[in-house]
């Protein structure tokens, strides 16, 4: 069983009900990761920066954005949160709105990929996906995660 | 060997899925390829065979040979998108 995913969040799920923008949507999923020390304010920056340069490139799939920059941006450890917005959120220029954004920073390279893996067999799962949306408190979420 | 470099704005994270996900594809085909991942600032110069992206940044790599991608990680979708161009390149 791979609860890999699950560890990483322990105290990094946060659910709201709405909230104002896309750019208070990744504040407010940096903001576990800013209070364990994970990551620096630069991080957040930088993700805004990449985004304003390059577009929507964090938006995996309809529904599911994955803001992150690179280790050099400021990163003290590799790390994950997610902010589920229960009413979703729309990014600039999209027609669907997201509902779950995992905020992932990596202090090198590769030593995030087990966390990619681990959130690729979430994402590949339609069926979890509409129930992790579903999901309206942080324990019910976590069991979806295992 | 066809060289594929996938491209998001870091390189480490969407166009790192991506990267895993046309492996497998290339592998169930029975394709070889290189398949790695890149950052949009360092993918120029790169010799590569196929850039996959998504639209907003295709539209940017013009130079190259680009099959445009709808999702980093759905694997129907990015078959889809890239296989016949994948194709192409090892006739």
């Amino acid at each position: 069983m791979d609860t890999m995913l699950e560890k990483e969040l322990e105290g990094k799920i946060v659910i709201v009900d709405q909230i104002k923008d896309w750019k208070e949507a990744i504040r407010e999923a940096a903001k576990p990761l800013l209070k364990s020390g994970d990551i620096e304010n630069s991080y957040v920056e930088a993700i805004f920066n990449k985004i304003e340069k390059m577009g929507n490139y964090i938006i995996l799939e309809p529904k599911i954005a994955m803001p992150h920059a690179r280790p050099e941006d400021g990163v003290n450890e590799t790390c994950i949160s997610l902010l589920k917005v229960n009413e979703g959120v729309l990014f600039d220029g999209e027609e669907e709105k997201v509902y779950l954004i995992f905020m992932l920073a990596a202090k090198d390279n590769n030593s995030h990929i087990d966390i990619l893996k681990g959130l690729m067999d979430i994402i590949d799962n339609e069926e979890r996906i509409e129930k992790l949306i579903l999901a309206k408190s942080i324990e019910e979420t976590k069991k979806l995660l295992r | 060997m066809i060289k594929i470099v996938t491209v998001c704005g870091n390189g480490i994270g969407s166009s790192l899925i991506c990267a895993m996900k046309i492996e497998e594809i290339c592998k169930e085909e029975g394709i070889e390829a290189d398949v790695t991942s890149s950052d949009f600032n360092s993918v120029s110069g790169k010799q590569v065979d196929l850039i996959v992206t998504v639209k907003q940044l295709a539209e940017q790599l013009t130079n190259y040979n680009v099959a445009e991608i709808r999702s980093y990680t759905n694997k129907r979708k990015i078959k889809e998108d890239v296989l016949d161009k994948i194709k192409e390149l090892v006739k």
